[in-house]
């Protein structure tokens, strides 16, 4: 085993030195490489922000829906939609679009949305002390005469900007004619509103509601679970090869054949994102003739590639375990170092039934679903059996742990 | 098992976990620049406050049981000018602050116009909204609203001196509100600081100029 722990001492080392030297690059890397990783960014930034732009526009349509902020049936153009500074104006078009919606879905705001060409076009103005650039609704001609034919009530301002880890909406309802006097206003903010609902447009609900809807499916479940499982789990077989000994000291090894286990259980996390959890289990396995057996083991896991349990997608954990097995039958025979020894067979006979029980230590990957079903495979490594047993092969050497099976299971959760 | 293989086993048992907690830890070091540990605002979480479903990333500590929890900023430094990220960042809180002065001067009631003057019109746009929605929903029952945007040109630029750009702010807002129409009043904010992050603000009220302090 010599070489092993040298094996181990080179693989910790390189781990360790990969991580720093990895610190070490990362530290050096080029302005373009810095450039790429800000677009990049900007790209998965602006993901999270439309859905929390979207979150609290919705909640701005609540708002007003509970409590019209015009008269009836007034319309209303939106004249803009301001994005962060540092994002790009597609944000924008997005916006608009989802608003429009809002309000056209939304007839209780009272708020009619209209369009107006000439008011957000860019228009040229010369005057004769100067030339202005501007979109429509910058020069009082177009919008008075839009006011005046009854076409505008208001105008609807939205400006959206990221205040450290928030974003705020703010919004206006202004009088298209001067003084242009901001008739109402609404400023909210992602702090306030956690996060984001997806709440569909034509049943929008309150903060309040939206809140409590999800925590409700959070807490749908208990802190404490009982799975079932059921377990195949297949040993590599080391008959062939014992065969195949020539020494007049080998010994003769026994076939096995492959278990379905039972297991029902107890689990718990120790926090409300689920990251963590552990649990114990019993198991029972039967096969007519060739063997009866239970087990008793624990494990404890990790959720993987997540801070948090997501609500609309599997999770994946990755866990460590320790399982104690006991089986009698003729399968047993082939757990045993000597099947053929003299003290087993006089026991065997007196017992009426070969009996084996060894350890194992489990290290598995499991995705579950909604905490209602589970797939999960695990390799298992059985210290007993870990050099040259006459019947149990090993299906991969590692430097620490030798596995001798492997398990596929299905899980049910209550 | 041999002891050596024993001691890697319990270390990777128990020092995963702790490698993983380290990993989120929010503070600068190992796994962390300076620079990306200052996108984190970190707060003690209150008592009372519920636990479930918050939008925080959490921190346990094994031993002392401190929870701290962190939020990133939403855009990374460098997206935007270090002192407009600065500015946005607080803007709320700033331009509510900016009212609750005004108030002090003033009271509430009565119609003002905002105006906005700056280096970086973009910039003043954002603090414009920002002050009228505040000063909308606070204080004042009728608020208009004017094309209030005002580019400062390159004089102001010549200096990094506070003072100076103060004395020439002072300079343009008397110009200004003596051109102003007095019947109006004026609320005008001027962003002149080449550092700070205080927004800098002026009454213009029957022709009478007079910073808000």
């Amino acid at each position: 085993m010599g070489y092993l722990n040298a094996i181990s001492r080179v693989v910790c080392f390189c781990f360790l030195a990969s991580i720093f030297l990895g610190r070490q690059a990362l530290a050096q890397q080029s302005d373009d490489e810095t450039a790429q990783r800000a677009r990049d960014l900007r790209a998965f930034v602006a993901s999270e922000i439309q859905l929390q732009a979207m979150d609290l526009l919705d909640e701005l349509v609540f708002s007003w829906k509970e409590k019209p902020p015009l008269g009836p049936d007034a319309r209303v153009l939106l004249v803009g939609v301001g994005v962060p500074l540092g994002l790009g104006s597609g944000l924008s078009a997005l916006l608009e679009n989802h608003i429009t919606t809002l309000m056209v879905s939304n007839p209780g705001t009272q708020l009619v949305p209209v369009h107006c060409s000439e008011c957000v076009a860019f228009t040229t103005v010369s005057l004769p002390d100067r030339t202005v650039l501007g979109r429509g609704y910058h020069f009082e001609e177009v919008i008075q005469k839009k006011s005046e034919s009854g076409a505008v009530d208001a105008l609807l301002f939205l400006d959206f900007e990221a205040e450290g880890p928030h974003l705020v909406l703010r919004s206006r309802l202004v009088q298209p004619v001067a003084p242009h006097a901001i008739l109402t206003s609404h400023t909210l903010s992602s702090q306030t509103t956690g996060p984001a609902m997806l709440r569909h447009p034509q049943r929008l609900k309150s903060r309040e509601e939206a809140r409590e809807e999800y925590l409700s499916i959070l807490k749908d479940k208990a802190t404490f679970f009982v799975p079932l499982r059921i377990i195949y789990r297949q040993y590599e077989t080391n008959l062939g090869a014992s065969l195949g000994q020539t020494d007049a000291t080998a010994v003769l090894g026994a076939a096995v054949s492959p278990f379905v286990w039972f297991e029902l259980g107890f689990e718990s996390f120790f926090t409300q994102s689920r990251r963590w959890f552990a649990g114990v289990a019993v198991g029972y396995t039967t096969l007519d003739q060739v063997h009866d057996g239970w087990s008793f083991g624990g494990r404890f896991g990790r959720l993987l590639f997540a801070e948090r349990r997501s609500l609309l997608s599997p999770d994946f954990y990755a866990y460590v375990g320790g399982t104690v097995v006991s089986i009698e039958g003729n399968n047993a025979l082939a757990f045993r170092r000597d099947p053929l020894a003299a003290s087993d067979i006089v026991n065997d006979l007196l017992q009426n039934k070969p009996k084996a029980s060894w350890g194992m230590w489990r290290l598995g990957v499991e995705a579950r679903m909604k905490d209602r079903f589970s797939l999960g495979f695990a390799l298992e490594a059985s210290p007993t059996y870990s050099d040259d047993h006459p019947s149990i092969g090993t299906y991969l050497e590692t430097p620490l742990l030798d596995f001798q099976s492997f398990g596929v299971e299905v899980g049910f959760w209550f | 098992m041999e002891p050596f293989t024993i001691m890697v086993v319990l270390t990777l048992l128990f020092g995963v976990p702790v490698l993983d907690e380290w990993i989120s830890e929010p503070a600068p070091g190992f796994t962390q620049s300076v620079s990306e540990a200052r996108r984190y605002r970190c707060q003690l979480p209150p008592q009372t406050e519920a636990q479930e479903g918050e939008r925080f990333e959490e921190r346990v500590r094994y031993f002392d049981v401190l929870e701290v929890r962190c939020q990133k900023d939403l855009l990374r430094e460098g997206l935007r000018l270090p002192r407009d990220h600065q500015l946005l960042r607080q803007l709320s809180r700033s331009s509510t602050d900016l009212v609750a002065r005004l108030v002090a001067l003033h009271g509430t009631g009565g119609t003002w116009v905002t105006e906005v003057a700056g280096f970086n019109t973009a910039l003043a746009g954002k603090i414009q909204v920002a002050v009228e929605n505040a000063l909308n929903k606070r204080v004042l029952v009728n608020l208009a609203t004017d094309s209030g945007i005002v580019s400062l040109g390159e004089g102001f630029l010549r200096t990094q001196e506070f003072e100076e750009r103060l004395r020439q702010a002072e300079a343009f807002g008397r110009t200004a509100c003596a051109a102003a129409d007095p019947s109006q009043s004026r609320l005008m904010v001027i962003d002149v600081a080449p550092y700070g992050l205080e927004l800098q603000a002026a009454t213009c009220v029957s022709g009478r100029f007079q910073w808000v302090i």
